[in-house]
């Protein structure tokens, strides 16, 4: 008998190629696994129709909800109760976004090792070290303590996880195939880890460092002048002139010398602000005679949409916005009585303390003449496919020291700004219980509903805008500021030294705050929160007031406004910044020493009138000469690789080029010529043109602020094909609408209040996180574009048919 | 024949059971019904291609191939509107090639299981 060998070599061949095709390599997916059309990604092309009707068996449910999903299919969400309004939040925002879910709390909570392996791996030390756990584990505990935003979070927690177990492994959204994970339940401190990550993106930024290193190059003198604590020109949010009725508490006392110096630290600039705007107007000044507000926050933009739209309606509230997912309820929207939205502040509200340690040991650290207690805690970070790291992270009173020596990584951006042996004092690691400030704004019914709201607001710090039905707008830069004397934490500061710590906080119902200002307007563009005269110090630099200056100027003009001048107002592509230095640099231009190419561009950018429109070319000259000038005239002196620093800000470079021709500044002092103020601004105009012509060839269409700019949304998790392709944008970080290429509105919103509200919003993706639906980026064309989409707002009754695609019941499974 | 008993117990298979399940259920029906090498495995590897070809098309046609035209880019295709076509054409592709290979597999048993009689 013979046996035929080639049966097993088959076999193995068989064999073989379901391993290789059910296995993950590199950054591919597992192919069959992937290509499968019953379980794979086939399974998220999800059609262009949808039922219209439909019933949804659910566990933990007490009663019966109806959502009715509107033309951009965005949720309105009817409840019985509370408790099952906010579960089936939790359980239609998992539908459409599980997936950036779970990517968003594992990249806060330092565990996205898990599952895309090593390259993740100083991000997840960083968010660690940084003590995000700390501050996501402070706030649940917090927010625990509240019996009703307890069941807030747990009812939303429910919901979630209904969704998710209601789920096969063929509806996983795409990017788990695509990774090769599974989603796993949530857990209610993922909602306070994703709040916490609103804190790492709009309040982790720090100057202290290279300031410090300036002021030990240049002394006190020249620090004060070029970095002083209140810019040349300013606008600020409370405007000048409104008294503060309220007796301020005794603010600590500056102790002598508290300037701290580093060494050997590579920085990063500060970037400058993402550019929010809101305002809002009193009746005396609107078309309808009821207040209009208006809202644009700024952010990274990413697909899937930052924010997601609903509506949520139940017996005692009933209010429509946009909401982080991850988060219970609205944070910014309206409701029949009120509007309201949000900018942010840019208070200093993370500082640095040196350590002295006793010994090597680093077991114990000085405070004033004591040693107290180091706390160690290990971080245990799980990697995919590589064994487990452990991390021991020393903690003092005032934070995590985030490095020691020898503990930072030499390649990753992100840690750059960090100095080695400084404890960090950061607001996120606070208890705080902000979702109760939106869970009563969003039931708020007049001005002093919002203001009781605000008082248990935390971080970031928001400039939260109001304005209501009774005729009646606000705005208060709220949040939780630290109480310091004047300058405290500019400069790196000293942890032994008690008088250094934070002292408390400014009452918080003595935050700045005007309602109905004799102006009839109210507005905010991240600019300060107030004149001089506010008795507390919160900041030395906040983002410049261009922005918010040409918002104040637009308002003052405006009489019988409208929606539509709001919207204009929105897109807004006129730059105060090119006003204010255009013609000086024009003017200091030396015409002879220009080639022919440069002087038809000087030309072109002399009959600008300041718009930032896609199809200009004047910005693309302008943006690059104002950026090269300003490296040109500071960074000769403040460009130092041991010792590296900020240079000056672009207020105080305007300050410079308007009101002095001589400053020493201007030289060059790496050449031994004595180079003018008009050898400078022509050699950068020169450079300019040059790069520009190297880049886009003659000037021609291609030179247009919209190719040159080129704005994009990408994917959360970078995969290509699932951003949106380049959008031709106008726009600059010193216009209304601040669109640079990565960052813009990720959410716009108008709203008229009166008997009938009316509300105008969208921002730059779609409800769906799936790229298979076409839900996912619909109202990028529209936000694009500067249109808006109007918003669907039903008060009572049965839903007008006309703007009800589908409808969803969920009734509660026996 | 064989052909149609491998597409109709994939498809029902598939309807429960991961991707790899129609490799079992090709090497299991061509063992028991497959009479030469060649008609094993076109069969394996037809049946699969048109059971997942069809399949394919029930999902991306609604979705006017929105989907695969972007996870053609995942693969490094260029930004185009007929990656989809690739993309069907490669998913069936390998559907097929492993149903070839396990009905190829249930005949060279077939075949030792007759010669031990």
């Amino acid at each position: 008998m013979k046996f035929n060998l080639s049966s097993f070599f088959y076999l193995f061949l068989t064999l073989a190629m379901l391993f290789l095709l059910n296995t993950k390599i590199g950054p591919l997916p597992p192919l069959a696994k992937f290509l499968d059309p019953f379980n794979g990604f086939w399974q998220q092309a999800e059609p262009r129709q949808t039922a219209t009707e439909s019933t949804l068996n659910i566990k933990g449910l007490t009663g019966k909800v109806n959502i009715y999903f509107d033309e951009n299919r965005i949720p309105h969400i009817e409840a019985e109760n509370e408790e099952d309004l906010y579960f089936a939040q939790g359980f239609i925002v998992a539908r459409d976004r599980l997936w950036q879910l779970d990517f968003q709390t594992r990249f806060a909570a330092g565990r996205l090792s898990e599952v895309i392996g090593e390259k993740a791996i100083d991000l997840d030390k960083y968010n660690r070290r940084m003590g995000m756990g700390v501050g996501a584990r402070n706030m649940e505990a917090f927010v625990k303590k509240d019996r009703q935003m307890r069941m807030v979070l747990d009812a939303y927690t429910a919901g979630i996880n209904a969704y998710i177990s209601s789920l096969k492994p063929k509806d996983y959204p795409i990017e788990f195939k695509l990774l090769d994970y599974k989603p796993e339940n949530w857990k209610p401190i993922n909602s306070a880890y994703l709040l916490k990550l609103m804190s790492a993106t709009l309040a982790a930024a720090s100057n202290d460092f290279y300031l410090s290193n300036a002021l030990s190059k240049f002394g006190p003198e020249v620090i004060k002048d070029l970095f002083p604590n209140y810019p040349f020109r300013e606008d600020p949010i409370i405007p000048t002139g409104t008294t503060w009725d309220f007796d301020p508490v005794p603010v600590p006392k500056a102790p002598e010398d508290v300037s701290l110096t580093t060494t050997g630290i590579k920085l990063n600039p500060k970037e400058e602000g993402l550019g929010s705007n809101n305002w809002a107007m009193s009746g005396s000044k609107t078309s309808t005679g009821y207040p209009l507000l208006a809202n644009d926050p700024h952010l990274e933009m990413t697909l899937p949409a930052i924010w997601y739209q609903n509506q949520l309606t139940a017996p005692g509230i009933n209010v429509y916005g946009v909401t982080i997912p991850g988060s219970p309820g609205v944070i910014i929207g309206f409701n029949k009585d009120v509007a309201w939205g949000v900018t942010n502040v840019g208070s200093d509200v993370l500082d640095w303390y040196k350590i002295t340690f006793k010994d090597d040991s680093k077991n114990e650290y000085l405070v004033g003449k004591e040693w107290k207690k180091v706390k160690k805690v290990v971080e245990v970070i799980k990697v995919r496919g590589q064994a487990t790291i452990s991390e021991t992270v020393l903690y003092t009173h005032h934070g995590p020291i985030v490095y020691v020596e020898g503990e930072k990584p030499t390649a990753f951006a992100k840690s750059n700004n960090i100095p080695v042996g400084y404890a960090l004092k950061w607001i996120a690691h606070q208890p705080s219980n902000d979702i109760k400030t939106f869970y009563e704004l969003n039931r708020a019914k007049n001005h002093s509903d919002y203001k009781a709201a605000l008082l248990h607001y935390v971080a970031p710090a928001q400039n939260f805008i109001f304005a209501s039905k009774e005729n009646d707008i606000a705005i208060t830069p709220n949040g939780y500021f630290p109480l310091k004397w004047k300058g405290q934490g500019k400069f790196l500061l000293d942890g032994s030294n008690p008088a250094h710590e934070w002292q408390g906080r400014v009452p918080a119902d003595q935050n700045p705050t005007v309602k109905n200002p004799q102006r009839g307007f109210v507005s905010s563009a991240n600019q300060f929160s107030a004149d001089t005269t506010y008795p507390y110090y919160l900041h030395w630099e906040y983002t410049g007031y261009e922005r918010g200056a040409r918002i104040n100027r637009q308002l003052a003009d405006m009489n019988k406004a409208t929606v539509d001048d709001f919207r204009q107002l929105q897109n807004d592509n006129y730059s105060i910044h090119a006003e204010n230095v255009k013609d000086v640099l024009i003017k200091n231009v030396n015409v002879s020493a220009l080639n022919a190419r440069e002087k038809k561009a000087l030309a072109i950018i002399k009959d600008w009138t300041y718009r930032y429109d896609p199809k200009e070319i004047s910005p693309s000259i302008f943006e690059w000469w104002h950026k090269r000038l300003a490296s040109g005239i500071w960074e000769d002196e403040f460009s130092d690789a041991k010792n590296p620093m900020v240079i000056p800000s672009r207020d105080r470079t305007v300050q410079l080029l308007l009101t002095d021709d001589t400053a020493k500044w201007y030289d060059n002092i790496k050449t031994s010529a004595i180079e003018t103020k008009g050898d400078i601004v022509t050699t950068t105009f020169k450079e300019t043109i040059d790069s520009l012509f190297k880049t886009y060839g003659e000037i021609s269409a291609k030179w247009e602020w919209g190719n040159v700019k080129g704005t994009n949304v990408a994917h959360l998790a970078k995969i290509s094909g699932f951003g949106t392709k380049t959008l031709y944008t106008g726009g600059s970080k010193t216009s209304v609408n601040a669109i640079s290429q990565t960052t813009g509105p990720s959410w716009k919103m108008i709203v008229s209040l009166g008997d009938k509200v009316e509300a105008y919003g969208l921002f730059p993706g779609g409800e769906s996180g799936n790229p298979g639906s076409f839900y996912y980026d619909n109202m990028v064309e529209n936000w694009a574009g500067g249109k808006l989409n109007s918003l669907y707002f039903y008060e009572k009754g049965k839903p007008d048919a006309k703007r009800i695609k589908q409808t969803i019941s969920l009734i509660s499974k026996k | 024949m064989l052909i149609l008993i491998i597409i109709v117990s994939c498809f029902i298979a598939q309807s429960f059971l991961p991707w790899w399940i129609i490799a079992p259920v090709c090497l299991a029906a061509s063992f028991f019904f497959s009479s030469s090498k060649k008609q094993a495995f076109w069969s394996g590897f037809a049946g699969i291609f048109i059971l997942w070809l069809v399949k394919i098309l029930s999902l991306s046609l609604p979705n006017e191939h929105l989907l695969a035209n972007k996870v053609g880019q995942v693969f490094m295709l260029p930004a185009a509107d007929n990656n989809w076509m690739v993309m069907i054409f490669v998913s069936s592709l390998i559907g097929g090639v492993v149903g070839g290979f396990s009905s190829l597999t249930g005949y060279s048993f077939r075949k030792n299981s007759l010669k031990q009689k």
